[in-house]
């Protein structure tokens, strides 16, 4: 094929690897008839073949991010290196200590004891958020009347504030309060369960809390999910013989896998945060039980002013949590790269 | 040589002539304390060349209610008004201190507790006011000995006290005057019911009054109540501590809590919480207030302003039905000692960061004046508790709370100690708070408990420097009452 002839393929169609592609052919056709324009030209050309318009678009939001953001970060990270305490004057003048601040952090049995209380909170609630979400969504799958109505419900606890919710739950879990009172009727004798006081029972209640309000968002992910699965294989399926249940277990659970994956990492991401329960339930009590790593980050920094040791502890904290995102996103490619390979004829 | 000593001689006259002349000068007119918090308002809107303004103020939410009205007052007065965000008063310290860090003016006053004041002075958010109080004169002469202490860090004054929130015991006179209940406790325990003298007999009268009579566990009397949840129970212990004779470090801050008083004063906070309802560990006063106003149990120790809720004419059910106590306490070495515990007690700030640091003091002398803290004490739905020696005999205040309760705090105030207020306290407390939790839900022993406080202690100690808690420590130990037992 000589420099100026056109690749035999249609307009639109997609270039092959190494493929200079039509703009820059274009381009340089234009070089030739138009000199003018020839350096603009060869930009464009050049900036198309770099994909560079395909992110174009992000660049003002990333920029902001990343003016808003990559200060604060850069600043934790020196922090974390220096022994700063609120109350000891500024922190450019606080002395630097190294990687005291996280010897210090990785030896403080509170912190990591929240760090094990958090990801055992957030064990139990996604698997049951997920769960509960993926069955509401399938309850509300078909047509039915009321449909809207049952949908605008299961949704309303992902729109109130957290801190409300907490609130709420406080005055409901009370040991004489309401809940309590709506159990002893449906078991038909008394029911104390000292929801915010007894070190099980209020490590349930902060699940709880966190289960009922963000179901409601696992529950939209998967009707999402579920409102866009291609309907020719469960059609193929149905033709071949397959009952309800062998397309929804062989046909339509594994074409919902990135759904699924992306509900897990963004739940996941979120429990790992969790701060507004167990404060506003219990303050994350009793004794520590239910002191999560945000509510213990709090404390550290804004509490006893203990900023560079905050500041360790989160590094300590963004790392293991990118190590699951990372894995959970590993995961998440690997089921639609699978699903694409399956959909190729 | 001659001309420069009279130089000099002339110079001393002159600061000791015109000092007094100029102090004078910018004192604020008024015969009482709200007066002359008016005047200095408007003075100082004046000087600014406004007609109006608002203050921002971070309050605990607790505190609105109560409060809103007498700022509106001030705002029809003198054009200050304020706009209020409400904080849980556990966050209250978090709140400040990240604004101490941003610096941002966000709020120019705030209501706190003493204990955050060290921190918050070394934080650079609190301002001094020594200065305004000179001029305002507010009415400190008025406020019960030791109270205004609280407001004071290494020699200047901080913060207008506002708030008595020394304990008191309250327990119910109707039921121990009930038909045969005096006969059958005395048979049972050898003294005549009322207002127990120790916390043994305390723990005694609360076995007597908690009547399960159905045998639920869920009893339609509890014996005794007093605060368990995390962030407040530990201020019941360390008073219990106190009244054993204890003391949180000695004078090289090597803590002491560990020894047998502290131990003692932990097993007897334990066992009386058996009388207490299940689910105290997770209450504060939201929760504990409605409850004994509903008459469901028998003996509280709290806040005074339990009495607004334990009189209140339309909400309390046991209105005119209780006896107000002198807080129990210990035999120490053949002696009784009482001990009650400053267990927050609000001051008014002003914030360092504020754009109108002298109106934000002039509103905070006007709340803490006699006139109004009396009208503010006496609120219907106040927690602001009488500091004043001027409540006692205030009808309003009288009216609202009981004479007898007025006479009963007053005296419990001589036998009031300090929380630990030195640099750290948030965390020396909360370190405290949850080991002394643990220990009451079985998952350490008393020992273990406050053994593990202390190495906690220590290294508290040693992070933030031995030599300066030393000298706060010692500047503290002042506040600690020298009576045993109130006159």
């Amino acid at each position: 094929m000589g420099g100026s002839e056109r690749p035999p393929y249609p307009p639109g169609a997609r270039r092959a690897p190494g493929d200079p592609g039509r703009s820059s052919i274009d381009a340089q056709a234009t070089c030739r008839t138009n000199p003018g324009r020839s350096w603009i030209d060869g930009v464009l050309a050049r900036l198309e073949r770099e994909r560079v318009f395909k992110w174009l678009p992000f660049v003002p939001v990333q920029g902001l991010f990343a003016l808003l953001l990559l200060p604060n970060a850069l600043l934790l990270v020196y922090l974390s290196f220096l022994s700063w305490r609120i109350t000891r004057g500024a922190w450019w003048n606080a002395p630097f200590t190294g990687l005291d601040s996280f010897l210090g952090a990785l030896g403080d049995e509170r912190f990591l004891w929240a760090v094990g209380r958090t990801f055992g909170f957030a064990a139990v609630a996604v698997p049951l958020e997920l769960l509960l979400g993926f069955g509401l969504a399938l309850l509300c799958r078909e047509p039915f009347r009321g449909r809207r109505i049952y949908t605008t419900v299961f949704l309303l606890p992902m729109m109130i504030v957290p801190a409300v919710v907490g609130y709420d739950l406080s005055m409901l879990l009370i040991d004489q309060g309401p809940f309590n009172q709506v159990l002893s009727v449906l078991a038909g004798r008394p029911i104390t369960v000292r929801w915010l006081s007894d070190y099980t029972a209020a490590k349930l209640a902060v699940i709880g809390a966190d289960v009922w309000q963000w179901t409601a968002l696992t529950f939209l992910v998967f009707v999402s999910g579920l409102a866009g699965l291609p309907r020719d294989p469960i059609r193929a399926a149905r033709v071949m013989g397959a009952n309800r249940w062998q397309i929804f277990w062989h046909v339509e659970l594994p074409l919902l896998k990135p759904v699924i994956a992306i509900a897990v990492v963004l739940r996941s991401m979120e429990a790992l945060k969790i701060f507004d329960y167990p404060m506003l339930l219990t303050q994350g009590g009793p004794g520590n039980s239910t002191e999560t790593i945000a509510v213990y980050l709090w404390r550290m920094g804004w509490e006893f002013a203990r900023v560079s040791d905050a500041a360790a502890m989160s590094l300590i904290l963004l790392v293991v949590v990118s190590v699951y995102i990372f894995i959970a996103i590993r995961v998440l490619r690997r089921e639609r790269r699978r699903l694409a390979e399956e959909a190729a004829p | 040589m001659r001309s420069a000593s009279r130089t000099v001689v002339t110079v001393l006259l002159s600061i000791l002539v015109l000092g007094p002349v100029v102090a004078a000068a910018q004192a604020v007119s008024g015969t009482t304390a709200d007066e002359r918090a008016i005047n200095g308002a408007k003075a100082y809107l004046k000087s600014k060349g406004l007609t109006s303004l608002k203050l921002n103020m971070m309050m605990p939410s607790i505190f609105t209610a109560g409060s809103t009205g007498e700022m509106a007052n001030f705002e029809k007065e003198t054009g200050i008004g304020v706009n209020y965000f409400e904080v849980g008063i556990l966050q209250i310290q978090a709140k400040a201190m990240s604004e101490a860090v941003a610096k941002s003016g966000s709020f120019d006053f705030w209501i706190g507790d003493p204990i955050s004041l060290p921190d918050l002075v070394e934080a650079g958010l609190v301002r001094p006011i020594d200065d305004l109080v000179a001029r305002g004169k507010p009415d400190l002469d008025d406020v019960v000995a030791g109270f205004v202490e609280q407001g004071r860090y290494k020699g200047k004054t901080y913060g207008m006290f506002g708030d008595g929130d020394n304990w008191i015991m309250v327990i119910r006179k109707d039921l121990i005057n009930a038909p045969g209940e005096k006969q059958k406790f005395k048979a049972k325990y050898g003294w005549e019911p009322g207002c127990p003298d120790t916390y043994e007999q305390w723990y005694q009268l609360a076995e007597f009054f908690t009547r399960d009579p159905k045998g639920t566990g869920v009893p339609e009397l509890y014996g005794a109540m007093g605060y368990r949840a995390r962030g407040w129970g530990w201020r019941w212990w360390l008073q219990q501590f106190y009244a054993k004779g204890g003391m949180p470090f000695d004078d090289n801050m090597k803590p002491l809590i560990a020894g047998k008083e502290g131990v003692e004063a932990l097993k007897d906070y334990i066992a009386l919480t058996k009388f207490m309802p299940k689910d105290i560990l997770g209450w504060a006063t939201p929760q504990a207030y409605p409850f004994y106003a509903g008459g469901n149990a028998f003996s509280i120790m709290t806040y005074p302003s339990i009495a607004i809720a334990a009189e209140h004419p339309e909400k309390s059910k046991i209105a005119g039905k209780n006896r107000y106590c002198v807080v129990p306490g210990y035999m120490v070495n053949g002696k009784l000692v009482r001990r009650s515990l400053q267990g927050f007690g609000n001051l008014l700030y002003v914030s360092n960061y504020s754009k109108h640091p002298e109106a934000a003091y002039w509103l905070s002398q006007y709340l803490t004046s006699k006139e109004v803290s009396a009208r503010l004490v006496s609120g219907p739905n106040s927690v602001w508790d009488p500091y004043m020696k001027s409540h006692l005999t205030d009808p309003r205040v009288i009216k609202a709370r009981t004479k007898e309760m007025l006479e009963i705090h007053l005296k419990n105030a001589q036998v009031t100690a300090p929380m630990i207020l030195i640099q750290g306290a948030v965390e020396y407390n909360d370190v405290l708070d949850q080991h002394v939790q643990e220990a009451l839900l079985g998952k350490l022993t008393p020992e273990d408990a406050l053994n593990r406080t202390a190495a906690a202690w220590e290294k508290i100690t040693n992070q933030l420097g031995r030599k300066a808690q030393i000298d706060g420590w010692k500047a503290l130990k002042p506040a600690f009452p020298t009576k045993n037992v109130p006159d």
